[in-house]
């Protein structure tokens, strides 16, 4: 558990306490991202339309575009179904963790903008109080934190390709 | 010495690697535990109910089986061709040219109907009526004449309500089957005459509550003929609006004037309209806007609260209450004074008012009769049960019914959603345990927002829509509700069977039911159904007991 091995073939090493919190992060984003996934493929009748109607601030316009036409519709809430799944499989495998997090990354942007919680704009009420910072804004910078950092490399499945 | 390395490298590579795969394990039996719990949860709470007692015959009448599969081509006339006729035509198949399909009507199945004959007091509606039939429906001066046409199979009458009564007993003795908008009559013993005359020719009688085809009302029905409810002693019904046009203020044409005129317009038969009822010069607002008048209208009663109303019956397979009080008032809509711009355009009723606008001269001032506020007492005393309405046009909150039962309760306002009562007995096990919580509901029925749906957005539309009154969704699709209405008649009067969704026994019901309304609004007084002799007897009060209660000596 103590080794700090260079984990990117770099000279920054890490301890073990480092690679084990930062698998942690990984696995628990990837846990998310996947009952997200999983929720939405399992569940008769889901779509993202409501959601998207719903939409605030200045990209609500495209937002809403999307769920007013049916086969856009379909293609969205496959999309959504599938990638949310995917990604949490890959980060909680750290199997092309990159990929994985780069999914998950392009996700949380647009969750947070289709309702930033910026000031003069009418959010969708949730638990929590948000000013500019809510969970979607902090769940994207750990994602960022997983994709600056070699966060596939000590615990998870990359670490197989890496060592090649 | 490199080779163990290599392999020692590789096998602790490879257990480091997969360290979190168990993690992927643990996630799939959680997924799997939760929802094997919330499965047999939900299980057991549908168990709860007893089986369906096959007591309501409302049930047996939604998704109907044709029997035959003839579709002969049936020919239909239209009595009254206003606003709501022009709807139940174009729900039929039958629109001008140069008109557009009404929405909800995508991918339904043709009718395979024909409209030959059309009979309106309004010129403009009988050319309407005739171009949507394709130019071929003859025009009759009264429907009388239209009844001895021998090439009408069915006739639909949407008039306003003074003329529902005759024009349905003329249909049925000449052995048309007949669509009547509600209410089916203005009158009591009207409502006696036309169920004499539907049954005895045994023509196939359609009342127009399409909102009765709402899939809402499927789960009601089913949530209580399962007794998930307990024992319902309170329901809650609501009507709410807030625009002129809801308040039945229609626009008025710019050309409009009674054909008996020396000179104007001349497109209004007046004299026919006013036949069976009182005399009275000739008055813009009382034709175009006639549910504003008890000479032409029911009111509330006739027009919404027998929505509701007829629904609650199907639902709950009540009859007709044992008493009724009503109250309410003229409250908001007191007077209309009907304008045009400075140019001498009439301007829509929902517009809001430009500049310079002017009063029309040829417009008196309206001044309703009808009340814009009501509320309807019904006692059903043998079923221990209270029925509620309260409506307001003035106000569009939106409010759905309730179904208050003593183990749950049922709110028809976004979908349909049950609730479990937090003093209940039948799901005490859920909620000591929390697996049920009083504010969340138990059962919950939405329309299934699937793939290809269509926005609703205007609040009067998404009201419409809840209540199904336009649209309701089958199978993530929109559907228009007066077509599935139209299409279950067509279908009854094909297979000769008169058991059609909303038959003359539940018309003869919901127009009483409207009436005793009406009746105690306008007189004061407690209205009483015998069921027994069929008569309607009006309560009357202790005048010497009470006078004596408040006498200040």
């Amino acid at each position: 558990m103590n080794d700090e091995s260079a984990l990117d073939g770099t000279s920054r090493k890490f301890s073990g306490v480092q690679q084990f919190f930062l698998a942690c992060l990984r696995v628990i984003v990837g846990w998310h991202f996947l009952y997200e996934g999983w929720v939405k493929i399992t569940q008769t009748g889901w779509s993202s339309a409501g959601y998207l109607r719903a939409a605030q601030g200045p990209f609500a316009a495209f937002f809403t575009l999307l769920a007013r036409t049916p086969w856009i519709i379909n293609v969205v809430d496959w999309v959504m179904a599938w990638g949310l799944a995917l990604a949490g499989v890959m980060l909680m495998l750290g199997l092309f963790t990159r990929l994985g997090g780069i999914i998950a990354l392009v996700f949380l942007l647009l969750f947070y903008l289709s309702n930033p919680p910026w000031i003069g704009v009418q959010f969708m009420p949730g638990e929590g109080s948000y000013l500019i910072v809510n969970k979607n804004l902090v769940e994207l910078a750990a994602v960022m934190i997983l994709l600056v950092f070699p966060a596939g490399l000590a615990w998870g499945f990359d670490r197989l390709f890496a060592n090649e | 010495m490199a080779d163990e390395k290599k392999s020692g490298v590789n096998r602790r590579d490879f257990l480091k690697a997969a360290a979190t795969t168990p993690v992927l394990g643990a996630f799939g039996l959680s997924i799997y535990e939760k929802s094997r719990r919330d499965k047999s949860g939900r299980e057991e709470i549908l168990q709860i109910g007893r089986k369906s007692s096959n007591s309501n015959p409302n049930i047996l009448k939604r998704n109907y089986k044709r029997s035959a599969s003839a579709n002969d081509t049936l020919n239909i006339g239209i009595v009254g061709c206003g606003g709501r006729g022009k709807s139940l035509l174009r729900a039929a198949g039958f629109h001008p040219p140069s008109e557009q399909d009404d929405r909800g009507l995508e991918g339904q199945e043709k009718l395979n109907l024909r409209l030959t004959a059309v009979c309106d007091l309004f010129t403009p509606s009988i050319e309407w009526a005739v171009a949507a039939s394709g130019g071929q429906a003859k025009v009759y001066k009264t429907f009388h004449e239209l009844m001895e046409n021998s090439d009408v199979d069915a006739v639909i009458c949407a008039t306003s309500d003074h003329y529902h009564a005759p024009v349905t007993i003329a249909a049925a003795n000449a052995g048309k089957h007949v669509y009547c908008e509600k209410c089916m009559t203005k009158t009591i013993p009207e409502a006696f005459a036309v169920r004499e005359a539907v049954k005895r020719n045994g023509v196939v009688f359609q009342l127009g509550h399409q909102n009765r085809h709402s899939t809402h009302y499927d789960s009601a029905m089913d949530v209580v003929d399962k007794g998930m409810l307990g024992k319902i002693t309170l329901i809650q019904c609501y009507t709410n609006r807030n625009s002129r046009n809801g308040a039945w203020v229609y626009d008025i044409p710019k050309e409009q004037g009674p054909m008996s005129a020396p000179d104007g317009a001349r497109n209004v038969d007046w004299d026919q309209y006013i036949a069976n009822t009182v005399q009275r010069p000739y008055d813009p607002s009382r034709f175009f806007r006639w549910r504003c008048f008890w000479d032409y209208g029911t009111g509330l009663s006739g027009d919404l609260l027998t929505h509701e109303l007829d629904v609650i019956n199907m639902v709950m397979n009540l009859g007709i209450p044992t008493t009724c009080m009503a109250s309410g008032g003229i409250y908001y809509h007191k007077e209309y004074t009907t304008l045009m711009t400075k140019d001498g355009e009439p301007l829509d009723s929902d517009v809001p008012v430009p500049d310079g606008a002017l009063p029309r001269p040829d417009v008196p001032v309206l001044r309703r009769e009808v009340p814009d506020v009501y509320q309807v007492t019904y006692e059903f005393a043998d079923l221990d049960l209270t029925v509620v309405y309260n409506a307001t046009l003035s106000n569009e909150w939106g409010r759905g019914q309730i179904y208050l039962g003593s183990e749950a309760a049922m709110d028809l306002s976004q979908g349909v959603n049950v609730y479990a009562d937090s003093q209940s007995k039948m799901y005490k096990k859920w909620l000591d345990s929390g697996s049920v919580k009083p504010d969340e509901p138990i059962i919950s029925f939405r329309d299934v927002a699937g793939k290809g749906i269509e926005a609703i957005t205007a609040a009067t539309a998404q009201w419409t829509v809840s209540k199904g009154l336009l649209y309701t969704y089958r199978g993530g699709r929109l559907v228009n509700t007066t077509y599935l209405h139209i299409k279950d008649w067509i279908e009854h009067i094909r297979d000769g069977n008169q058991n059609s969704m909303c038959n003359i026994d539940d018309g003869f019901q919901e127009a009483i039911t409207a009436h005793m309304a009406t009746y105690s609004y306008r007189y004061g007084t407690r209205v009483r159904w015998d069921a027994q002799n069929e008569q309607i007897k009006f309560d009357a009060a202790d005048r010497e007991l009470l006078d004596q209660l408040v006498t200040v000596s």
